[in-house]
C-alpha cells in the first residue's frame, strides 16, 4: 500500500467560493513536519518549495518526499505559500494551471485541516506537510527549514 | 454557432464556480479540468480584421466592430492516472478556427510513462514547445496578458505535434534543469483552403529554473510542404513558362529566371528552423519576462524574428502590466522575370507571373511593433478579468498580422486595440 493510494481515500479537495483574502488576515505560526520516523532534520526552503511545486520528489540526500497540502483559502496554506514559496494564493493557482494544462503535473493532495495532516504525516513516513505549531505532537517532528535566500 | 459557443463558455464559468470535488473514497483514476476565456476585442482599423492567429478567417475591425472570435476559447482536459508510472491526458479545445467554426479539436491526446521520478516519455499528440509559454499559451488564466505577444508567438501558429517526447529533469545546487527532446509531424489548416504538412520534425528545449529565475532555450526544425490551389497555380505557371522559354533559342535566359523563381519560392519539403531564447523573473510583486524567437523560413516563407519584454507588478488582486514587442520579417527583394526584350504576349505573361510572386511575397511582410498596457484583476481564486490596450505600428509596406484586407487598407499604418477578457480554470 503506497502512501499516495491511502491518501487518495482521504482526500478532500475543497472548492469553496470564499475569497482567499478573507483568510489572509489571520496569522498563524506554520511549521513544516515529517513523520517522527523520518530521519530528516532540516531542509532548505528552496528544496521544500521544489517538492510542493512538483519540481522535485526527493530531498538532497535522496529521501523521497510526497507533499500534502491544506485546502485552498486556509490560513496555514496561505502562510506556507507566502513564506516558503514566496507566492500568493493566486500565483500558486496560476502556476498549477500551467502545470496541469501542459500535462506536466498535478498539485499535491489535500487534507482538510491541521489535525488531518498531522495524523496522515505521522502514519506515513515519506510524506511532508505543514501545520500550525499548536497542532504538533510527538508523532511528528518539525523540520528546520532555512529561510528563502 | 457563436451564441452556442458563448453559452458553453458561460456554462464553463458557472461550472468552475460550483464544482465541488468531493471524494467518494475511491482513488481518482480520472480527473476532469478545464480552462477558458471569454474575450472581446475592438480594433481601430476597419479595412482589415485583427485575429489572434493566422488560423482564424475573420476578426475584429472589418467583419465585426467588436469580436469575441480572436480570444475566446474553451478547453476541457481529462487526466488519467493508471498506477504509479503511467498517466494520460486528453485535451479538447474549441476556438475560432480556419473554417469559421468553433468545432472542438483534440489539442492533446498522449500517454506518459514515468521511467524514473525525473525522466518521462510521452507519446501521442503533445504540445509543441517553442517559447516559454507555448505549453499553455491557450490558458489565459496562467498568463499576465490577454494573449501572448503576437509579435513573438504568431511566428509559429501551431501548438501541438503528433509524436514522441521525453523530458529529463536534473537538480543541482538548488536549480532544476528540464531537458526535453521531441520528434513528430503535424498538419495545419489555414482559412483560405491552404494547408501545411510538417514532417520529420524534431526539437530540443532546455529550461533552467533557479529561485525566481527561469531561463529557456529551444531549437526545432521540420520539413514543410504547403498545399494551396492558388500558389500551385502560380508555381505551375512559372514552371511551364520557364520550360517553354528555355526551349526557344535566344529566350533561354528568361526561361531560367522563371524556373529560378519557381525553385526559390516553392514550399515543397524544405526545412524551416526555429530558435528561441527566453528569461523570466518572478519574485514578490514583480513578474518580468523577455523572449526572442526566430524562424528561418524556406521558399516563400520569410525569415521572422520576434521579441518582447513584459513587466507586471502585483498589487493585491490587481496586476498592471506593460509589454513592448516587435516582429521583423525579411522578405527578399525580387526583380522577377525581365520583361524588356520579350515579345509583347510573352512580356504580358511574365508581368502577370511577376505580379503573382510579388503578391505572395508581400503577404509574407508582416513586420510590426506594439506597445501594450493592461491590468489583470483576480476576481476569484480561479477567475480573472483583464483589460488590455495595444498600439500597433506596422512596418514599412507591411500589412502586419491582420487578415481579410479590404481595398481601402493602407500598409504601414498603425492601429489600436481594446480587449476585455474573462479567464477561468476549473
Amino acid at each position: 500500500m503506497t502512501p499516495m493510494r491511502t491518501l487518495n481515500t482521504q482526500i478532500l479537495l475543497l472548492s469553496s467560493l470564499v475569497l482567499t483574502l478573507s483568510a489572509s488576515g489571520a496569522t498563524a505560526d506554520v511549521v513544516t513536519i515529517v513523520s517522527a520516523q523520518t530521519p530528516l532534520a532540516n531542509l532548505g526552503a528552496d528544496q521544500v518549495a521544489s517538492i510542493f511545486l512538483g519540481k522535485s520528489s526527493t530531498s538532497s540526500d535522496g529521501t523521497r518526499l510526497v507533499p500534502i497540502n491544506q485546502p485552498e483559502g486556509s490560513p496555514a496554506r496561505d502562510e506556507f505559500h507566502a513564506r516558503i514559496l514566496g507566492k500568493s494564493a493566486t500565483q500558486v493557482k496560476a502556476y498549477w494551471s500551467k502545470m496541469i494544462f501542459s500535462g506536466k503535473g498535478q498539485p499535491p493532495a489535500e487534507l482538510p485541516d491541521d489535525v488531518a495532516v498531522r495524523k496522515f504525516v505521522s502514519t506515513h513516513p515519506g510524506t511532508i506537510g505543514y501545520v500550525d505549531k499548536g497542532a504538533v505532537d510527538s508523532s511528528v517532528h518539525i523540520l528546520s527549514v532555512s529561510d528563502r535566500p | 454557432m457563436t451564441t452556442y459557443f458563448v453559452a458553453l463558455i458561460v456554462g464553463g464559468v458557472a461550472f468552475s464556480a460550483d464544482l465541488a470535488r468531493g471524494d467518494t473514497g475511491e482513488p481518482p483514476i480520472f480527473s476532469l479540468s478545464g480552462f477558458g476565456t471569454l474575450g472581446a476585442v475592438r480594433s481601430s482599423e476597419h479595412e482589415a480584421d485583427f485575429v489572434n492567429s493566422i488560423n482564424q478567417p475573420t476578426g475584429a475591425g472589418y467583419t465585426r466592430s467588436v469580436d469575441i472570435g480572436p480570444d475566446s476559447k474553451l478547453g476541457i482536459q481529462l487526466n488519467g492516472n493508471f498506477g504509479e508510472r503511467l498517466s494520460g491526458v486528453v485535451q479538447v479545445v474549441s476556438q475560432h478556427q480556419f473554417d469559421n467554426s468553433y468545432a472542438p479539436k483534440v489539442e492533446w491526446a498522449n500517454l506518459k510513462y514515468q521511467m524514473t521520478p525525473d525522466w518521462n516519455i510521452r507519446g501521442g499528440r503533445v504540445a509543441l514547445p517553442v517559447g516559454m509559454v507555448s505549453d499553455y499559451r491557450l490558458v489565459g488564466y496562467s498568463s499576465p496578458w490577454v494573449r501572448p505577444p503576437l509579435e513573438a508567438y504568431s511566428i509559429i501558429p501551431v501548438t501541438s505535434i503528433d509524436g514522441v517526447d521525453s523530458t529529463w529533469r536534473s537538480h543541482f545546487g538548488g536549480a532544476t534543469n528540464s531537458l526535453q527532446g521531441l520528434v513528430g509531424e503535424f498538419h495545419n489548416k489555414f482559412p483560405n483552403g491552404e494547408s501545411l504538412d510538417a514532417s520529420d520534425a524534431w526539437g530540443v528545449g532546455d529550461t533552467l529554473e533557479y529561485h525566481s529565475w527561469s531561463l529557456r532555450a529551444s531549437v526545432a526544425s521540420t520539413r514543410v510542404k504547403i498545399r494551396s490551389s492558388q500558389t500551385d497555380l502560380l508555381f505551375n505557371g512559372l514552371m511551364e513558362f520557364g520550360q517553354t522559354l528555355s526551349a526557344v533559342p535566344g529566350l533561354e535566359g528568361y526561361g531560367a529566371q522563371s524556373l529560378g523563381m519557381a525553385d526559390r519560392y516553392a514550399v515543397d519539403g524544405g526545412r524551416i528552423r526555429s530558435l528561441a531564447i527566453g528569461a523570466s523573473y518572478d519574485e514578490g510583486p514583480w513578474l518580468l519576462m523577455a523572449e526572442w524567437i526566430r524562424l528561418v523560413g524556406t521558399g516563400v516563407l520569410a525569415d521572422n524574428t520576434g521579441a518582447y519584454v513584459t513587466a507586471a507588478y502585483r498589487m493585491g488582486q490587481f496586476t498592471p502590466y506593460v509589454t513592448l514587442s516587435r516582429l521583423r520579417s525579411t522578405v527578399p527583394d525580387e526583380q522577377g522575370i525581365t520583361t524588356m526584350g520579350l515579345p509583347a504576349p510573352l512580356a504580358q505573361n511574365a508581368a502577370a507571373l511577376n505580379a503573382g510572386v510579388q503578391t505572395i511575397l508581400s503577404g509574407e511582410q508582416v513586420s510590426q511593433s506594439a506597445l501594450s498596457l493592461g491590468i489583470r484583476w483576480d476576481l476569484r481564486k480561479n477567475v480573472d478579468l483583464k483589460v488590455q490596450y495595444d498600439h500597433m505600428k506596422l512596418g514599412a509596406g507591411s500589412g502586419g498580422q491582420l487578415t481579410n484586407y479590404q481595398p481601402g487598407f493602407t500598409p504601414g499604418g498603425s492601429l489600436n486595440l481594446l480587449s476585455l477578457a474573462l479567464d477561468f480554470v476549473f
